[in-house]
């Protein structure tokens, strides 16, 4: 059964393996440049140490300079999803043609042909994940050191979320194909529930996993929090107890590429005079893996679930 | 092998809503026998014989195919049983060649050199791709795989429905081959008469989800006959012989009839019927009185 298996979804693999391919292939070279770069330009003392009259300048131009990079791998993150849409394609193709019949009628029961598609669909899935993962994370190890991994686009394609999602897009996908054995609906609708899952996740849930940091502090001393690399979820001009003041500016929020300072931020309130207090709510980058493995329990338990709940449909309801 | 029954169903119904599919079916194939299964679209066909390969479970009643209960003991039951499904599906990407392959991953019994001749015989290039094949050739190559497990029991359904009439005659041949070979029981349903008659020795004919009559077809077609005489109430012939159907002219009556015994009324012309006309007649009438079993069907 697992030659048949794999036979079945050869052709799914080889397509997502070419994705990965043409990825690397754009990737590993920009990756090794950005890398000499780096360390040319020593700019690992300033992702220690960051000082604006030392760094800005060359931090600066090296990430505008490697910025589509940054852009390669926020759309790359789509890549394992596809992946998954694909490989989820065998096993509704056989519901969907009726192929079904021939193989529940060989020597071989329906819990076995339900087991392997499966099982060889949820390898494969993970398999792109972690190779995508593997290559964001080497290629972008330089932006990471300065930038920090928690804006989305590391933050997506790095860590373990990565694998969550591919195992999601496949549970939607073969769950609504067992329901509704039609391939092409099936697969369409599914990529929809993940596009629609990923952006609440991303825009809304993420920074809610954990309850954020809050730190207030007085503008003008310049002894704020690090935020450089910090997931912020809300940063305003605020009194000395973290209260948002009437008629300041409205939610400051730190932009996921360049670097900003607390000095820095929305360029204002140091001009308010010494008792201007900012407050920020925020992700420290210290909780990356803990956020990970939050996201990571929900999104692929959801996903295995569903794949779960496809092969009992599969196999109690199907003849 | 043993000495159960190919197939035996007692009471057996299959209801999908509130709608049955197939009900009270009680019957049995015996061993070595070539089986139509003869009725119209929806009659319970394609039911009957999903049950019989552990496709669906009943609602109702039992099945037991080769002494055992497919839905239970799939194992006992998928290895001796060679299935054709309507539409004979197959992966249309795969080549002959791993198709062949598939036959031998899946199946313990496999028999390489039954599948090698039947390719051969049929003239197939081993690179071809199923997808590209006639509907035809598709067909065969579905019958290659059923065939080539050894199974003591084939079920083909609908197996000719959209072939060609010369597809249609090469199919049953590669069938009617394989039963003096080998001596397999083979069920095939179908809503085309025609055709069976060369192959089968039994007859099933369902409608409406009922079994309307059961039993060897030479006993079918000897207990059968169609009366004609001058326009009369059938009541009196009624009281002895079953009719089947009847109809009348202005001025003759025509009966067809399950004979008991000889009929003797001099006032009935008796003629031979044939297969077609006798199904036709039991399609034409769907009254539960209809419903009748052979006894000698049963008995063997």
């Amino acid at each position: 059964m697992i030659w048949v298996g794999w036979r079945q979804q050869r052709i799914e693999t080889l397509i997502a393996a070419a994705m990965l391919l043409v990825l690397a292939a754009v990737a590993i070279p920009i990756g090794i440049h950005m890398a000499s770069v780096y360390s040319h330009e020593g700019l690992a003392a300033c992702a220690r140490n960051y000082t604006p009259a030392a760094c800005g300048i060359p931090v600066g131009s090296f990430l505008i300079r490697f910025t589509g990079l940054n852009l390669l791998f926020t759309w790359s993150t789509l890549l394992p999803a596809l992946a998954a849409l694909l490989l989820a394609a065998p096993f509704v193709l056989d519901l969907d043609n009726g192929t079904y019949r021939l193989y529940w009628t060989q020597s071989i029961t329906r819990r076995r042909w339900i087991v392997t598609k499966l099982t060889l669909s949820v390898a494969a899935s993970v398999a792109v994940a972690a190779s995508l993962i593997a290559l964001a994370t080497w290629s972008r190890a330089p932006l990471d050191h300065l930038n920090g991994r928690m804006s989305t686009n590391s933050y997506d394609t790095e860590g373990i979320v990565p694998v969550a999602y591919a195992l999601f897009v496949l549970g939607v996908a073969v769950a609504i194909g067992a329901l509704w054995r039609r391939t092409v609906p099936a697969l369409l609708v599914a990529f929809a529930v993940y596009v629609v899952g990923r952006v609440f996740m991303d825009s809304w849930l993420r920074q809610r996993l954990l309850s954020p940091v809050k730190t207030t502090w007085l503008a003008a001393s310049g002894s704020g929090p690090n935020l450089n690399q910090a997931l912020v979820i809300n940063q305003f001009i605020s009194d000395k107890n973290g209260h948002q003041l009437a008629g300041s500016a409205g939610p400051c929020i730190r932009t996921s590429s360049g670097l900003l300072t607390h000095t820095s931020v929305c360029g204002q309130p140091l001009a308010r005079g010494a008792h201007v207090y900012m407050t920020a709510l925020y992700q420290p980058a210290s909780r990356f893996w803990e956020l990970q493995g939050i996201e990571f329990g929900i999104v692929a338990g959801v996903g295995m679930l569903l794949v779960l709940a496809a092969a009992w449909w599969t196999y109690k309801r199907i003849a | 092998m043993n000495d159960s029954p190919a197939l035996e169903a007692t009471a057996l119904g299959k209801r999908y809503g509130s709608n049955w599919a197939l009900r009270d079916c009680t019957l049995t194939i015996p061993a070595g026998s070539v089986t139509a299964l003869v009725g119209p679209n929806g009659a319970g066909k394609t039911t009957l014989l999903q049950l019989a390969v552990g496709l669906i479970e009943p609602a109702s009643g039992a099945i037991s195919v080769l002494g055992h209960d497919p839905r239970a003991e799939p194992l006992a039951v998928l290895p001796r049983v060679g299935f054709v499904a309507q539409d004979h599906p197959l992966p249309r990407r795969f080549t002959i060649g791993e198709t062949l392959r598939l036959g031998r991953e899946l199946n313990s019994s496999w028999d390489d050199a039954i599948a090698e001749r039947r390719v051969d015989e049929l003239g197939l290039s081993r690179r071809q791709r199923v997808g590209t094949l006639s509907g035809g050739q598709q067909a065969q190559v579905a019958l290659t795989l059923a065939l080539a497990k050894r199974p003591e029991l084939l079920l083909l359904d609908e197996p000719v429905a959209s072939l060609d009439p010369l597809a249609r005659r090469e199919f049953l041949t590669g069938v009617l081959q394989a039963v003096t070979e080998t001596g397999i029981t083979v069920v095939l349903s179908s809503h085309i008469v025609a055709d069976l008659e060369r192959i089968c020795d039994q007859l099933i004919i369902l409608a409406k989800g009922r079994t309307q009559l059961v039993g060897p077809i030479e006993e079918i077609l000897g207990g059968h006959r169609l009366l004609t005489g001058p326009r009369t109430d059938a009541a009196a012939v009624a009281r002895v012989h079953q009719v089947i159907r009847e109809s009348h002219t202005e001025r003759q009556t025509t009966l067809l009839v399950r004979a008991n015994g000889h009929v003797y009324d001099a006032c009935w012309e008796t003629h031979e019927v044939d297969l077609e006309e006798i199904v036709l007649a039991y399609l034409g009438m769907t009254s539960a009185a209809a419903r009748v079993v052979a006894p000698a069907a049963v008995a063997r």
